[in-house]
């Protein structure tokens, strides 16, 4: 069972305490709702997409993952505006608003907005990139970071919205909306580490690079969530979502029938290629939350550096030989998804030979501590976060 | 003002320095059999790769029901196993056509897979294609001023929303903020401009690295260096300008027996031209005597196949003049499958028939109607003998019923076409499997209409030379063809 967390406020506020705002109870559910679809639809349709790359490679605007990503940013718009467009005409029972470019509405809805709308923006972007310099062979490229910008503002504007309208209920409604702001949370994990993809796959599991890119990644999200719902195990409640989310991938994918249609082939392919097995971010969660929470009296900076070192430490513990495994014949199989590959992938890959990327020994030393120190000062940014999601009321 | 035509002509040829696989024509066009139906293939590939390519498939004959194409790399990984073969649609307007779209999505030297269905069994036919990217495109400006926008709008809401943030998030509805929570969220707004603007910079400066690592994959033709070591000789180098690691000077596979495929045409009249077959030096070096052509300015063009399939061709201007002009060529000294002509006129549409230079017959072009810039065309050309009927057939010229060259008079464009199209039967022997030397056919002979199956890249004004062997003597005539738009 979840337990709330006190939540330390900021000074300003506590010298001045709220006036107690009701809950808004004439504000509709259904927003908040689709702000939810939104995230979902937007972490699933850019999973579908990598595995449409990596198994049939074909690629044009109408695709159905594409069709996903873009009705994340058509529910992220009607989340907003149904939001927004009341408050602006000053319609009663509007709810709490802020005030935006002559707009008012809750500062999730703008920011949900603003994800759209840069979602959409690198749509025409991407298809002219695909033109100028040909079709996408890696994730990061300039259109396509104008499109996880958006996709991290829809989650974030979703977690903000969720986390006003939280602070704003009670009772059921309140609970409802904690569990949300779970989901949401294993959403940008999903999204954040997705965004990364490119060096957390299971070669780079023995880099230091990989633990730095984990915890500077995870711990904000984690942190954010616990402090906006204010749950004893809110962190390891988001890891939970985040797990199950890729686990639905891993599981589901291969039953999906998928050929290439481009070539060179280099690997036969006959499913659509899923996601890799979740990172081990449950049990490091996990100890988050216990740490936190019997430090919640003490919420100064010896709990957040060694809340991060705590994080890094059993997150290095497990991952480190579960990757260990992950590249062991034992794990070749449907359940732990280790005999997966894009149909492009070179035979002499790393990826394909299950081989780790090396680094000089002292310089998998100086990712750690960097991972550890960068893990420690994300893990404080995000408590910060989480704080001012916990004071947020509009 | 008559001079500057010539003159602008003359240019323009100097410019055309650049080389690809058939200078500035890129579509590749192929005449072949799969299995039992006769089909005429089109490839226009694209000139970004990872890119789109367009396949038009015609059944000459009409007897083929389907059409499914795949690519595949000439050799290498994924050689052998091809992806999901596409299925060619029937074209509304032509039901002997078929059309398909495929990705090519590495540059280098690929062929697509062609399978015809019919009552008589299914049937393949393979054509290499080069896959290289040619192009940078700039942004339309429409798109670039609603990016813009965008990037404006984006900005300037991102701008608002940190300061409403900071301004009146935490703040308990119908509570106005004070003024020190409003300077907060000022200052929270010049440094989230600044920190956008500084994320603007960072990108503008990532799109030029993207831009250019993909510059360093656009194709960078092979060129030439040519020196005279003595006044009869020309003596040519490979000069390889740097582009992708596998293209080499030293793999060069015999195409109709020959690495080399030289051509001279005197420039800017278009009115001489030869057709030589340097000798091989050292890696990447040949050396062909210098021909009895009048003195000029000449563009030389030089057709080699690589191991991989990969076709180019160099050029480069030379100017000619050491030799005596006229006489026939040595045979100590030329190679007997060469041959040059001077030509001081050309035909037409209108006037179609050029004479041999013996008098003993005449080459007539049978077509009637101009050429569409980018329609795949079959020109007709015949040989006909002292009495206007056709002669009893053409001799194998290095195995082909023909060799035709197609130069444009602005210099950009230059293709040298087969009866079988395009593709270099070099390429055409590796996509099928088998490397064969196509340069003797003796004993054979081929009708006296010859056909070239081609593509006029843009509308213009071009010379096509055709070169046929007749008697034993290569005989060499050009028309003028205006291609329209």
């Amino acid at each position: 069972m979840l337990v709330r967390m006190s939540v330390t406020l900021a000074p300003d506020v506590a010298a001045r305490p709220a006036r107690a705002v009701p809950a808004v109870a004439t504000d509709a559910m259904w927003p908040l709702w689709c702000a939810l679809g939104s995230s979902l639809s937007a972490a699933f349709g850019v999973h579908w997409d990598i595995a449409w790359h990596r198994s049939i490679g074909r690629d044009s605007f109408w695709t159905p993952p594409h069709v996903a990503i873009y009705a994340a940013a058509i529910l992220a718009a009607v989340a907003a505006l149904a939001r927004i467009v009341p408050a602006t005409l000053g319609r009663p029972g509007a709810g709490a608003s802020v005030r935006v470019l002559g707009f008012r509405g809750p500062l999730g809805a703008f920011i949900s907005a603003w994800g759209g709308g840069a979602m959409l923006a690198s749509a025409p972007f991407d298809d002219w990139w695909h033109n100028a310099y040909g079709l996408d062979v890696k994730i990061l490229s300039p259109p396509h970071v104008v499109l996880a910008l958006g996709i991290i503002a829809l989650h974030v504007g979703a977690l903000v919205m969720l986390a006003g309208a939280l602070n704003r209920s009670q009772g059921t409604r309140r609970a409802t909306l904690e569990l949300l702001v779970l989901v949401v949370g294993g959403n940008m994990l999903v999204g954040l580490l997705t965004l990364f993809m490119e060096k957390t796959v299971r070669p780079f599991m023995h880099l230091g690079s990989f633990y730095l890119v984990v915890g500077l990644t995870a711990t904000p999200v984690l942190a954010a969530v616990q402090g906006a719902t204010g749950r004893r195990w809110a962190a390891t409640a988001s890891a939970i979502a985040y797990s199950i989310f890729l686990l639905a991938l891993l599981w589901s994918f291969p039953l999906v029938p998928a050929q290439p249609k481009l070539g060179p082939v280099l690997v036969p392919v006959t499913s659509l290629v899923p996601p890799e097995f979740p990172l081990l971010l449950l049990p490091a969660a996990v100890a988050l939350d216990a740490w936190c929470w019997r430090r919640r009296e003490r919420p100064g900076a010896a709990t957040v550096a060694i809340g991060g070192v705590l994080f890094l430490a059993v997150f290095f513990a497990c991952q480190w030989p579960f990757a260990t495994f992950l590249m062991s014949p034992a794990a070749r199989n449907y359940f732990w998804g280790a005999r997966y590959f894009d149909f492009w992938l070179p035979a002499s890959s790393a990826y394909r030979r299950y081989a780790f990327l090396r680094e000089p020994g002292g310089a998998t030393a100086i990712g750690l501590v960097a991972a550890t120190v960068g893990t420690a000062l994300a893990l404080g940014a995000g408590r910060g976060v989480g704080r001012w999601l916990a004071r947020l009321r509009r | 003002m008559r001079r500057a035509v010539p003159i602008a002509l003359a240019v323009a040829w100097l410019a055309a320095g650049r080389a690809q696989a058939h200078v500035g024509s890129p579509d590749a066009v192929s005449d072949g059999q799969a299995g039992p139906y006769h089909l005429l293939v089109t490839i226009r590939p694209p000139d970004v790769i990872p890119g789109i390519a367009r396949i038009d498939v015609r059944a000459i004959d009409g007897d083929v029901s389907g059409v499914q194409v795949v690519p595949l790399p000439m050799s290498g990984p994924g050689a052998d196993s091809p992806p999901v073969p596409d299925v060619a649609r029937p074209s509304p307007d032509d039901g002997r056509l078929f059309v398909s779209t495929l990705w090519l999505m590495r540059a280098g030297s690929w062929k697509i897979r062609v399978t015809a269905d019919g009552a008589r069994g299914t049937g393949e036919l393979s054509v290499p294609i080069p896959a290289l990217a040619r192009a940078t495109r700039s942004m339309p400006g429409y798109l670039g001023g609603l990016l813009i926008g965008v990037l404006a709008l984006l900005v300037c809401a991102a701008i608002a929303i940190v300061g409403a943030s900071l301004r009146e998030s935490d703040l308990p509805a119908e509570t106005d903020p004070d003024r020190r929570r409003v300077a907060r969220g000022r200052r929270a707004m010049v440094i989230t401009g600044a920190v956008l603007a500084l994320g603007i910079v960072g990108g503008r400066s990532w799109w030029n690295d993207e831009a250019s690592l993909y510059r360093r994959i656009i194709y960078k033709p092979l060129g030439v260096a040519v020196t005279r070591p003595a006044p009869d000789t020309l003596s040519l180098s490979l000069v390889d300008p740097g582009w992708l690691r596998w293209r080499r000077t030293d793999d060069l596979l015999p195409d109709h027996g020959h690495l080399m495929h030289l051509f001279l045409v005197r420039t800017p009249g278009l009115d001489a031209i030869a057709h030589l077959h340097p000798r091989r030096g050292g890696d990447g070096t040949f050396t062909q005597a210098a021909p009895p052509l009048p003195a000029g300015s000449y563009r030389l063009f030089g057709d080699v196949v690589h191991a991989s399939g990969l076709d180019e061709t160099v050029t480069t201007a030379v100017d000619l003049g050491g030799p005596p002009a006229g006489g026939a060529l040595d045979p100590q000294r030329f190679d007997g499958d060469d041959a040059i002509a001077v030509l001081p006129r050309a035909g037409s549409v209108q006037a179609p028939e050029l004479p041999f230079a013996d008098g003993t017959g005449r080459l007539r072009w049978l077509d009637a109607r101009a050429p569409r810039a980018g329609e795949t065309v079959v020109l007709s050309v015949e040989a006909v003998g002292p009495d206007g009927q056709p002669v009893a057939g053409v001799e194998p010229y290095m195995g082909m019923a023909g060799h035709a060259m197609i130069v444009a008079r602005d210099g950009t464009v230059f293709a040298h076409i087969h009866p079988t199209g395009s593709v270099p039967m070099a390429a055409m022997a590796l996509a099928g499997g088998t490397v064969v030397d196509h340069a003797h056919h003796r004993g054979m002979v081929f009708p006296a209409l010859v056909r070239f199956p081609c593509v006029f890249p843009h509308a213009g004004a071009y010379r096509l030379f055709v070169q046929v062997k007749i008697a034993g003597r290569i005989e060499t005539a050009a028309w003028d063809v205006d291609v329209v738009g």
